[in-house]
């Protein structure tokens, strides 16, 4: 059974219907849709003036002669765009600075102030030489327990780890004092 | 003496022969391939005629457009200057006249959409042939029995409804309904596809149909 094909369809495919390009099955489908839907032979009655009506449009005319001079007249343009100067060259052209000679040589004698300021500026503050990027932490190559304690990196240190113990930690010495002996006068 | 003059006819050019002498181009019976070819090597012969071949077809679809003389004139100018100056990059993907169209329509949407507040027509004259054509005669007879209508009111009022819409919309409607263009051809110009042409057709006939209802 064939399906009912709804208005808006109907009214997409009647240039497709006009120009042959329907499958027969679906321009038969819509012949049959514009036989029994009376809104739709209305539409298709507007649609038909309204081409009819922009057909009129083929009929304006340039005024006589207008295209003798047409291949003329490109040549001319294309001569005066040649000439015209590149986007590049046009903004050079707008961003220079138009100074009086006069001030020409003050507007130099700036430039070279403000330059010569600059290089004292580096000669009396020179950048610091070392970089500012914090030092790598060292390498962990060897067992943590076979460093000395100094060299242990901080964060090789488990939190729940026990402290590890040295050869050293074992033996009970008393540090020297290093305190100078009071001295009685 | 006498040596004298071998020598000098030695080394006279000898004269050219039929063959060797060159030929004048019959440019209007070559390809438009065969013309980009030889613009591309610089002759300017050979895109003056590629110039002259459609130069009336891109300067109709620029005035429908524009419904103005004045603006078309310029635009079709400047997309050939813009064509000249790129044929080098051109490579031939598409035939050359859907190129030099795509150009002249993109051109054509930009100025219209750079001077939306432009409201200058200046109307070409209809060629007096109209009042014979069928579909003119045809739609007059609907149209003059409710009240009087002249072809210039007509031509005014159906170019200010074109003007209300929409630049990619009014493109595609001048494209298939003035010029005669097929859905896939206006596919290939606008750069969109076969279902877009379709729909913005069937919307920009819409939108016409209620701006002329006085005259359908």
């Amino acid at each position: 059974m064939m399906r009912h094909m709804d208005c808006q369809t109907a009214q997409r495919m009647y240039d497709d219907l006009v120009d042959g390009r329907l499958a027969e099955p679906l321009a038969a489908q819509l012949r049959r849709h514009l036989e029994e839907c009376s809104d739709c032979r209305v539409q298709r009655q507007r649609a038909m003036r309204l081409q009819q009506l922009l057909a009129i449009k083929r009929y304006e005319q340039p005024p006589p002669g207008y295209f003798e001079q047409f291949v003329a007249e490109f040549h001319r343009r294309l001569d005066a765009e040649m000439m015209r100067p590149r986007w590049w060259q046009r903004l050079a052209e707008s961003i220079r600075v138009e100074v009086q000679p006069v001030w020409r040589y003050g507007l130099a004698g700036a430039c070279g102030a403000a330059l010569a300021l600059g290089l004292l500026w580096q000669v009396y503050h020179p950048a610091p030489a070392m970089s500012r990027a914090a030092p790598a932490r060292p390498m962990v190559s060897a067992p943590v327990s076979a460093m000395p304690p100094a060299a242990i990196p901080p964060m090789a240190w488990h939190p729940d780890a026990s402290r590890p113990q040295y050869v050293l930690d074992r033996i009970n010495i008393t540090p020297a004092s290093y305190e100078t002996a009071r001295v009685r006068f | 003496m006498n040596r004298l003059r071998q020598l000098a006819q030695r080394f006279q050019p000898a004269p050219a022969s039929a063959a060797a002498r060159p030929q004048p181009v019959d440019f209007a019976h070559e390809e438009d391939e065969a013309l980009v070819a030889r613009a591309q090597r610089g002759e300017v012969k050979a895109f003056d005629e590629l110039v002259n071949r459609y130069k009336q077809r891109l300067y109709a679809a620029a005035y429908h457009m524009t419904g103005n003389h004045e603006d078309a004139n310029d635009l079709v100018q400047d997309a050939f200057i813009k064509a000249y100056r790129s044929l080098h990059s051109f490579k031939g993907q598409s035939s050359f006249y859907t190129w030099i169209y795509r150009i002249t329509v993109n051109r054509t949407i930009n100025f219209l959409k750079r001077n939306k507040q432009r409201d200058h027509a200046s109307l070409n004259d209809m060629d007096a042939s109209v009042e014979t054509d069928p579909d003119y005669v045809e739609l007059m007879s609907h149209v003059t029995p409710r009240r009087e209508v002249g072809l210039n009111e007509l031509q005014e009022k159906l170019n200010e409804a074109i003007q209300k819409l929409s630049e990619e919309h009014r493109a595609v409607v001048i494209m298939h309904d003035v010029q005669g263009m097929t859905h896939a051809d206006i596919a290939k110009v606008m750069g969109c596809s076969e279902g877009t042409v379709r729909s913005r057709l069937f919307y920009a006939r819409q939108q016409l149909q209620g701006l002329l209802s006085d005259y359908l």
